[in-house]
């Protein structure tokens, strides 16, 4: 048997395969460490019980406020971290030792401008990391972005619980003549804080916007804090300052309370604490399907407003404190 | 059919030394063997082993001191040289004394296009001649066994011997340059797997074991070992594929007498085969299952073996069967052959196993079964790559680049569930290997041990249960070693197999870390 061609055939063998021994891939620990740093819109997104289309019609007026106010929490939420589970769906562009950078990539819906978003891990703290998500136009210099969001977050022992913060503000893009669109032209910041790694989960949103997009002086300031105890307890905040009566030019501050327990019942604490009708109130409590037991509303009926006092205020569900 | 000697000597004669009575004589020997012989040839199998036979030989019996004795393995072309050039130095001193110097000159190797290749060097044949012819000693005895090697005793300064004719007479001394060579200017010499050598080596050495030893006189001098080597290589290469090898010998002497090659009374040790034994051929057997001297034994004559101490066994063919026995030779004694200590036996107990037992032919066998893989450095290497149990699917060729060399290229495929630690992120890990590796076992008649390496292609994915996480892969050439058992099921090639792996992999993706990981297999494979 003549070997020698054998062994020429392996040495080429082997030669090939040697030329693709470079390893490649996107298989990475690290990557989740710092894909953990944006918060999940599912972590802070407030969990209320939800309402059956049947009972909507009897639905006491301040379990729907609350339905609708946490509707727009989450909305928000979902509008400004969608876009942050959308980046974290890729691997990373660029790796750094204590950093992870995603693009730059083009917007398709706005030509002309390019995102890129960084995270990086502090070396002193390894638990915590900073991030932010830049635009520029796509003839800037490379190092030339502009601020649109930038958070930063501590996580705890536990995975993907932590604190943290974050903000998004639109001056220095509106600055640059960024093209918004119509519901982003109303935004002027929204600042989120949070706390996810015990119960209970504590999450504050402040949020600035323009009634009217071409008159950027008057801003309204919307304020909403939630909570979240273990055994599926909540509570929601909500606090709006502006000239929610357009009659008179006096700012108004309205302070919402509703906490509800994990069975659907609930109570809701309205206030007018500045502004036209300061002092007024409104206390509402209603069981599992929402429907009203308990109304106080000492100012009467409204259009707006159609339920009427009545109902026993001892068959109100107790809360623990938050 | 048996060829009787063709060569004569005529009017040769050699140097009168034999070992025992050499007074004033130095004898010197250079001996090489190399079983590769560069990129344009194939690997010879036994031509280091068949240096190593005649080396053992010239030291024990054939008067060579051992500070006198080279022996080149593996070696190159520049060794030769240089071993000629100290043989000539001290052959130098040695004249100055009055001593008169003999140098025996043995290689085996490959030998093409007028050159003898050692390894990737070559050197032309002409010029080791010339080397050889030039060395200061009294007469030079160069035995090349390699293929075409008879081209050398066409070249200019040597001729051809005539018909053969043995001369015993008290000689004068001689000067000069004996060749003896395996085979023709244009035949290949050929090797046995069933001796474990090239025949010519190895009739070579029985003979100077003794079986060459015609005058009875306990020496056995060149042409008795030239003719010896020369019937019984024509005889049994003469119904070979390649077809009959005949082995050359060329002289160019003056001078008179007979060269000694080894004395194998001298030790009194080894096996005597008496004059009432049978005649016929008689092989002795190591405990390897390798024939360490093969006699052919006339009537009414005796044959002494100088077999180094140990225990053989013995074998004599018949035409229906086999005589076979064992016999132990002590250190120092000579042990005298008892034909009815042997038994007839049938053919399927041959004792000769050597290669020849070994089927060399190119074969395929393929493998199922299950393999165990985990990463070292855990907890974090197993985060990263987690424990996981793979299906394996082998597929073997033996001795196709070069006996006992196996050559395998297998297929794996596993999955497990795992979770990142440090995310708490759980995941789906799939892995699928492709590789092939190159190694070498030693077949025996239950348990065949290997070794070898291995190169895998990994291919690494995870899918994790929470859609927050992009799919991750990593795809990587791993590097390893991998060693095992084969322990043969059936007669047919089924056998059970266990091995280990140890892998190097260099993990690149967040940054450059070298880890590795381990495996335990165990598996059927199957003769295909």
């Amino acid at each position: 048997m003549d070997f020698s061609s054998n062994n020429r055939t392996l040495g080429l063998s082997f030669a090939l395969a040697l030329a693709l021994a470079a390893g490649c891939g996107n298989y990475s620990n690290e990557d989740l460490e710092f894909m953990n740093a944006m918060p999940a819109r599912s972590e802070l997104s407030a969990d209320i019980p939800a309402r059956s289309a049947l009972t909507v019609g009897n639905e006491a007026e301040l379990a729907k406020s609350t339905h609708n106010v946490a509707k727009t929490f989450n909305g928000m939420l979902f509008e400004i971290l969608g876009s942050v589970d959308l980046i974290r769906s890729f691997p990373p562009s660029q790796r750094g030792h204590n950093s992870r950078t995603w693009g730059p990539v083009p917007q398709e819906k706005r030509p002309g401008w390019q995102w890129h978003f960084v995270v990086a891990r502090d070396a002193a703290n390894p638990m915590t990391f900073a991030y932010a998500l830049q635009l520029q136009r796509t003839t800037d210099p490379d190092d030339v972005w502009i601020r649109f969001l930038d958070g930063e977050f501590t996580s705890s022992k536990s995975a993907r619980r932590g604190v943290g913060w974050f903000t998004m503000q639109t001056d220095d893009l509106r600055k640059a003549d960024y093209p918004f669109d119509a519901d982003g032209a109303k935004i002027q910041s929204i600042h989120v804080e949070y706390a996810t790694a015990d119960f209970p989960i504590m999450v504050k949103m402040d949020m600035m916007t323009f009634p009217d997009p071409l008159d950027l002086t008057q801003t309204v300031t919307t304020t909403y804090e939630y909570g979240a105890q273990s055994n599926g307890q909540g509570a929601l905040k909500f606090t709006i300052t502006g000239n929610l009566d357009p009659t008179t030019p006096a700012l108004e501050t309205l302070t919402v309370t509703s906490r509800w327990l994990p069975s659907g019942e609930g109570r809701a604490d309205a206030r007018i604490a500045v502004g036209d009708g300061v002092g007024a109130t409104e206390t509402q409590c209603w069981n599992s399907d929402f429907t009203p037991s308990f109304t106080e509303k000492p100012w009467g009926q409204t259009p707006d407003s159609p339920d009427v006092s009545g109902g026993d205020e001892s068959l109100c569900p107790q809360f623990a404190e938050f | 059919m048996r060829l009787a000697p063709i060569v004569a000597i005529g009017s040769l004669v050699l140097l009168a030394a034999p070992a025992a009575r050499g007074q004033g004589l130095r004898r010197f020997a250079i001996v090489a063997g190399n079983d590769g012989g560069g990129g344009d040839t194939r690997p010879l199998l036994y031509a280091s082993a068949d240096a190593r036979k005649v080396y053992d030989i010239l030291t024990r019996l054939g008067g060579v001191r051992p500070e006198d004795a080279t022996l080149i393995i593996g070696g190159r072309s520049s060794d030769l040289q240089d071993a000629l050039q100290r043989v000539g130095r001290a052959a130098t001193e040695a004249a100055k004394r009055g001593e008169r110097s003999t140098l025996f000159f043995y290689y085996s190797g490959h030998a093409k296009d007028g050159s003898l290749r050692l390894g990737d060097t070559r050197i032309a044949i002409d010029a080791i001649k010339k080397q050889i012819a030039a060395t200061p000693v009294d007469v030079r005895v160069a035995i090349l066994d390699s293929c075409k090697s008879g081209a050398v005793t066409r070249s200019k300064g040597a001729r051809r011997a005539p018909m053969f004719d043995v001369e015993t007479d008290q000689a004068r001394d001689a000067k000069g340059l004996v060749i003896l060579t395996s085979s023709t200017s244009d035949e290949d010499s050929q090797e046995s797997d069933l001796i474990g050598g090239s025949y010519f080596s190895h009739h070579l050495a029985s003979g100077l074991l003794g079986g060459a030893d015609r005058s009875g006189d306990g020496r056995v001098t060149l042409f008795e070992a030239y003719a010896y080597a020369y019937d019984r290589t024509v005889a049994d290469t003469a119904e070979s594929a390649a077809g009959a090898q005949h082995p050359t010998f060329s002289y160019d002497l003056a001078g008179n007498g007979d060269l000694v090659m080894t004395d194998v009374a001298v030790r009194h040790e080894g096996v005597y085969l008496p004059r009432e034994a049978p005649s016929g051929v008689y092989f002795l057997v190591d405990g390897r299952g390798f024939v360490s001297a093969e006699i052919s034994k006339g009537d009414g004559v005796d044959r002494r073996v100088a077999l180094s101490p140990g225990r053989y066994k013995v074998k004599r063919r018949l035409p229906d069967k086999l005589r076979i026995g064992e016999i132990d030779v002590p250190p120092g004694r000579l042990v005298s052959l008892n034909e009815g200590t042997l038994r007839d036996a049938p053919f399927a107990d041959d004792p000769v196993k050597g290669a020849g037992r070994v089927d060399l032919t190119a074969r395929w066998s393929m493998g199922a079964g299950a393999t165990y893989q985990s990463v070292f450095a855990a907890p974090a290497g197993a985060s990263l790559f987690p424990p996981t149990g793979l299906l394996a699917i082998d597929f073997t060729l033996r001795n196709f680049f070069r006996r006992d060399w196996v050559f395998g290229v297998d297929l794996a495929a596993g999955s497990t569930d795992s979770v990142v630690e440090s995310v708490g992120a759980p995941f789906k890990f799939s892995e699928v290997q492709l590789a092939s590796s190159l190694g070498v076992e030693w077949p025996g008649n239950r348990i065949t041990p290997f070794v070898g390496a291995r190169l895998a292609l990994l291919l690494m994915n995870r899918q994790f249960t929470d859609d927050l996480y992009p799919p991750q892969f990593f795809s990587t050439l791993s590097p390893g070693v991998v060693a095992g058992t084969a322990f043969r099921l059936t007669r047919g090639g089924t056998a059970l197999v266990t091995r280990g792996r140890l892998h190097y992999l260099l993990y690149n993706v967040d940054e450059d870390r070298s880890l590795g990981y381990w495996e335990l297999t165990a598996m059927v494979s199957f003769g295909l």
